[in-house]
């Protein structure tokens, strides 16, 4: 800053920006009482005429981030904040010029979703009633104004139709309304409807344009337009209405140049894919800020590049760019495929169905893996049904680790990879998935010729890891502080009071907010956030017990937005919803979307199953101890607004994708350790996407406001996100240099690692290849990069060593490639299976899982597998599970035998405990630990032979069904309870299962009638056809 | 002109109008750093209201002397106010285009 004006503000020092933020966390919190208005009308006369001394800088190409660009954003930014704390004029034109300038600081700020959010609801039509025909027109004018900015269905075309109407009305109302002025201010009258019909013909113009693309020279339509309408309105006398004539300006051709059809212009990749997304009824018609920089400065789709770090927080758009880059990948070689690999199995969903909505209209075929480790008989297929085919699918979203299995196994999938999409990259210095996904990485790098496309939302050493993907031309494409699509205070709540006259208080830290800028520390300030239900609780109680101190801060806070609570563990998470539910009342008048994943849930998890009654309430609970179809519908309930409050672990709330008004950590550790500033923010970064004129919330509890452990958790929240490190390197460093590695292959953090090198020694063929490779293999990991030269060597030297000693026993380095174990995991697994005396017909289908064979299987897994340490861990009744009950439990489960019924034959009942307990075992260890064991059983034994008779066995154990028809429609979604009864109606209208391509199934039973549906269930089902059938296209994401 | 000036003294969002308009028609002139020098006085309270009243009928002290009476009191404590009268030779709708041609 350097005029005038801006020392005016820097003198200010921001007090009025973080006041005008405090008076938003004032109403968000309910406090109503009026604003201090004085202080803040100066702030904004400054701060809009600083942003006015910067208006022809709105459209520069700016480079390194920091110049008068940035500068106009963080203005307009700060204007946004102060007016949206101002109370609203009261006169109806005065109030739609103020929120005409609202909206377009919002959008001239990049806070582009809080000007979507300001014109929701009520906020688009003219307030005000019936005025002369200038009041008419300039309404309309504003009503179209707030649709292009929030840009819902239809709301171009009427915009559109709403200035045409203006234009038929025109020869009839313009006359009397003159002629009702009084002589002297007739000429004004008359400059102010000319500005107001150049001004309507500005906006016509941009919708026009943001729907199909003409007027091609739209800037140049907009700049003449509104040179008249300035010029007439100087001429009406109309100074306010000039100066948002002007503000408009800008807004219109920013939207004009954002537009997709803008850069439409300049890549026809672009062009194709705008054209697809239009098809699909779910039309880009504009591309956020990150978007259009990322695409418009080369780096996304420079071919010369072979990697891409794309690292931009949540919500700007990064599928959108990897959406573009795979159009770019499949069509420049007709038989290549592109990987979609994201770290969950919901999320796995989530971007398949969003990539079938998108890609399928360009002939683009997407397919997806399960999330179990092993490949099952129809995937299998799909695979090889790939070479040849004039139909093969050219996009497949699965989990790096079967991703890991996929490229090590298949030589042909290998060499047509053309490009590999990573989504949530950060995960790389993940404790438990960094090691496998480093692996991964180094795997594609040395195997395939494929771009890497990295996702991240916070990597702060970006471009390090860029170069080490592609040391010649390494792209990052980078907007983390400079990019944030809405404001939110971040603090610490704490109880206080005594006995039992309990209340709970928000202290805001810090707040995220404009552009450019870092966040900023305010003044140290407190806010009550509401009292305890009278005498119901003890400040002792509340102090020690954070799940109370949360639910309380919770139930305050879910009057004005929803509400995100992330708890340590899944059992805090039941405790949670337990507590909300005492303090919150019943939900009133339930809607009709859920009640039916109320009926769901309860057909298949039991009427007791807590979630049940938690959804009377307006709760959700989100947990790893859930089946994925019922988190994707808990998810699908708070997108759609329907819940309150959702509890959620820290692990699965990084994968959940909803705005949020508020989000609350009951804690910022993990059961084991302290969370990482990235997990935070990226948590964090969901708050405030919510509500017309408010400010996110983002709080961790803590037991006062003083304590020590207020001060841990304040510093927690002001530490940097750390850059993204080598679990390797670590691994290395922790052991004080690189140990013995057969030694360590049975340790599952080591594993990944020796199961790559065993990788490359089968890739090399024999032990004197490998030798002389060993410093490339190495060379592709990320600990290489990082570590000093004497490590490096150390690193080799116990590669050599390992190497050699996979001389003679190449046979379980190949297995290790196709089953995901390390070979000395195989090795182990390959003398049980050889003292069980296994025989053809023990595999011989889901004869297994009644017979005498599955607790001895249970038990190779449980002793020679150290990878599957979770199947120990399985508890009833809080006591372990031998393996003779885990044999049974699977036996049940693959039968079809309800929750319920498993929990009351094994787990000590059928009530809320035992339910919880059973569901957790299943869901979140026994389906896929014992899935994976169980295909890697089969691996070893079938050794170069064709797999045994059924290669579904392991699939039927994830899935928790005995048949391979069952097994196709869980693999589409199906649920569990009724997917044995409607695979069967698919195989007698098709018998040739394993030609079934899965969107072929999508498309049959999307077809298939609500009857038919009805009928193909059972008749004493509780929920009904239709309603199976909604659930389903909802789960397959048809809808 | 009592009722405009009313409406500016009461109003901060009408100042707050005004003065983004004036400081926008300075840019760029002679008088820029004048507006801007006018601005920080604005901001530190420092400000008078001005009124001009322009006429074309005969110069008569009433017609300033009413519009004062009427505003005195909601004069800010310590404020200037100070009202002109500008009698034109032709009538008032030609005043602008007079301006405007610096005629």
């Amino acid at each position: 800053m350097a005029d005038p004006v801006s020392d005016m503000i820097m003198k200010d020092g921001g007090h009025a920006v973080e006041a005008a933020r405090l008076a938003l966390l004032r109403k968000r919190l309910g406090d109503e009482s009026p604003v201090d208005a004085g202080a803040l009308d100066d702030s904004v006369l400054l701060h809009e005429l600083a942003v006015m001394e910067r208006w022809e800088h709105a459209f520069d190409e700016s480079e390194d981030g920091r110049g008068p660009k940035e500068e106009f954003h963080r203005l307009c930014g700060d204007c946004l904040e102060i007016l949206k704390a101002l109370p609203e004029p009261e006169d109806a034109t005065e109030l739609m010029l103020h929120r005409l300038k609202t909206v377009s600081y919002a959008y001239l700020g990049e806070r582009w979703e809080e000007a979507q959010d300001m014109t929701r609801g009520s906020g688009i039509e003219a307030p005000g009633g019936a005025g002369g025909w200038n009041a008419r027109v300039f309404a309309s004018v504003f009503s179209a104004v707030m649709m292009l900015a929030r840009k819902g269905a239809g709301d171009l075309d009427d915009a559109s139709a709403r200035i045409a109407r203006l234009r038929k009305e025109q020869p009839s109302m313009e006359g009397p309304y003159l002629d009702g002025v009084e002589a002297r201010y007739r000429r004004a009258a008359a400059c102010e409807l000319a500005s107001l019909y150049h001004l309507s013909r500005c906006v016509e113009a941009a919708a026009e344009y943001m729907k199909g693309g003409s007027p091609r020279n739209v800037p140049v339509v907009l700049d003449m337009q509104f040179d008249k309408a300035v010029s007439y309105c100087r001429r009406s006398g109309q100074r306010e209405l000039e100066l948002v004539e002007r503000v408009l300006h800008l807004v219109l051709k920013k939207m004009a140049e954002n537009s997709v059809w803008s850069l439409a212009s300049r890549s026809a990749h672009a062009r194709e894919l705008a054209g697809a997304h239009r098809e699909s009824g779910d039309p880009v018609l504009e591309l956020l800020y990150p978007q259009r920089a990322a695409v418009l400065d080369g780096k996304l789709l420079d071919p010369a590049s072979r990697a891409v770090v794309i690292s931009m927080p949540t919500s700007s758009g990064k599928t959108l760019m990897a959406e573009l880059r795979i159009v770019q990948a499949v069509r420049e070689d007709p038989d290549a495929w592109v990987a979609y690999v994201a770290p969950t199995r919901a999320l796995v969903n989530q971007i398949t169905a969003r990539l079938r909505r998108s890609l399928r209209r360009l002939g683009i075929r997407v397919e997806k893996m399960s999330g179990a480790v092993d490949l099952d008989a129809f995937e299998d297929s799909m695979v090889k049904a790939r070479a040849g085919s004039d139909d093969k699918f050219r996009v497949l979203v699965l989990t790096p680790e079967k991703m890991s299995l996929l490229i090590r196994r298949d030589r042909a999938l290998r060499e047509s990879l053309a490009l590999a999409v990573i989504d949530e990259a950060h995960n790389l210095s993940d404790r438990s998935r960094g090691l496998h996904l480093e692996m991964l990485l180094a795997t594609i790098k040395s195997d395939c010729d494929a771009g890497l496309l990295l996702l991240t939302p916070f990597l702060p050493n970006g471009r390090e890891v860029a170069r080490w993907l592609d040391q010649s031309a390494p792209r990052l494409i980078k907007e983390e502080l400079g990019w944030t699509s809405g404001s939110s205070a971040v603090g610490l709540y704490y109880p206080k009071g005594e006995k039992r006259d309990v209340s709970v208080h928000f202290r805001p830290l810090l707040y995220t907010s404009s552009v450019g800028t870092p966040p900023r520390p305010p003044k140290r300030k407190e806010i009550k956030m509401g009292d305890a239900p009278a005498g119901m609780y003890t400040q002792g109680h509340v102090k020690r017990t954070k799940y109370v101190l949360t639910s309380l801060a919770a139930a305050q806070l879910s009057g004005r937005g929803n509400v995100l609570v992330v708890s340590k563990t899944v059992q805090d998470t039941w405790k949670t919803a337990d507590e909300l539910m005492g303090i919150m009342g019943k939900s009133g008048g339930a809607d009709e979307r859920l009640s039916l994943v109320k009926k769901f849930v309860a057909a298949e998890l039991g009427d007791a199953f807590p979630l049940v009654r938690c959804l009377d309430y307006g709760i959700g609970v989100h947990n790893g101890g859930l089946p994925d179809e019922i988190r994707q519908l808990v998810e699908w309930l708070m997108g759609e607004g329907l819940l309150k409050v959702l509890v959620s672990t820290t692990t699965t709330a990084q994968g959940v994708d909803f705005p949020v008004s508020s989000v609350l950590l009951s804690s910022h550790r993990h059961p084991s350790a302290e969370m990482q500033p990235h997990e935070f923010w990226n948590i964090a970064g969901r708050a405030g996407r919510v509500g017309q004129r408010g400010i996110g919330l983002v709080g961790v509890a803590v037991d006062g406001p003083d304590t020590p452990k207020a001060k841990g958790a304040a510093e927690f929240i002001a530490q940097k996100v750390h850059e993204a490190a080598s679990v390797l390197e670590g691994l290395i460093k922790s052991s004080s240099g690189v140990p013995d590695l057969r030694a360590l292959s049975g340790d599952p953090e080591w594993s990944s690692f020796v199961q790559y090198v065993a990788h490359m020694y089968n890739q090399a063929g024999d032990l004197r290849d490998f030798a002389s490779s060993v410093e490339m293999s190495m060379r592709n990991t990320y600990a290489y990069h990082r570590i000093g030269p004497e490590a490096r060597r150390e690193l080799i030297r116990a590669v050599d060593e390992y190497g050699a000693q996979l001389g003679g026993r190449e046979e379980f380095a190949r297995l290790s490639d196709m089953t995901g174990f390390s070979p000395e995991t195989v090795e182990g697994v390959a003398e049980r299976v050889s003292a069980m005396g296994m025989a053809e017909s023990d595999w011989s289908g889901p004869g297994l899982f009644s017979g005498s064979r599955l607790p001895e299987l249970v038990k190779g897994m449980v002793d020679c597998m150290p990878e599957l340490r979770g199947l120990s861990d399985v508890k009833a009744s809080s006591r372990p599970v031998g393996h003779e009950a885990l044999g049974r439990i699977i036996s049940d489960w693959v039968s079809g035998k309800s929750i319920p019924d498993i929990a009351l034959a094994h787990f000590g009942g059928a009530s809320v405990g035992p339910i919880r307990e059973c569901v957790s075992a299943i869901y979140g260890k026994i389906s896929q630990q014992a899935a994976w064991g169980l295909s890697a059983m089969q691996q070893v034994y079938a050794k170069d032979g064709d797999p045994p008779a059924s290669s579904n066995l392991p699939a039927m154990v994830y899935y928790g069904v005995d048949s391979d028809e069952a097994v196709l429609m869980r693999m589409n979604s199906m649920p569990r309870s009724i997917a044995g009864s409607m695979g069967r109606a698919y195989a007698r209208e098709r018998p040739r299962l394993y030609e079934a391509k899965s969107s072929d199934v999508t498309d049959w039973l999307d077809e298939l009638s609500e009857s038919k549906w009805d009928s193909a269930i059972r008749k004493d089902a509780r929920v009904s056809g239709s309603e199976y059938k909604r659930i389903w296209r909802n789960l397959a994401g048809v809808d | 002109m009592a009722a405009q000036l009313e409406k500016i003294m009461d109003s901060k969002a009408v100042r707050r109008s005004l003065i983004r308009w004036i400081l926008y028609m300075a840019r760029g002139t002679e008088w820029e750093g004048e507006a801007h020098e006018a601005l920080r006085r604005y901001m530190r309270g420092e400000y008078a209201v001005a009124g001009v009243l322009i006429r074309d009928a005969a110069p008569q002290e009433a017609d300033l002397a009413s519009a004062f009476s009427r505003i005195r009191k909601r004069a800010a404590a310590g404020a200037l106010l100070a009202l002109y009268a500008l009698y034109l030779p032709a009538s008032v709708e030609q005043a602008g285009d007079l301006v405007r041609s610096d005629g």
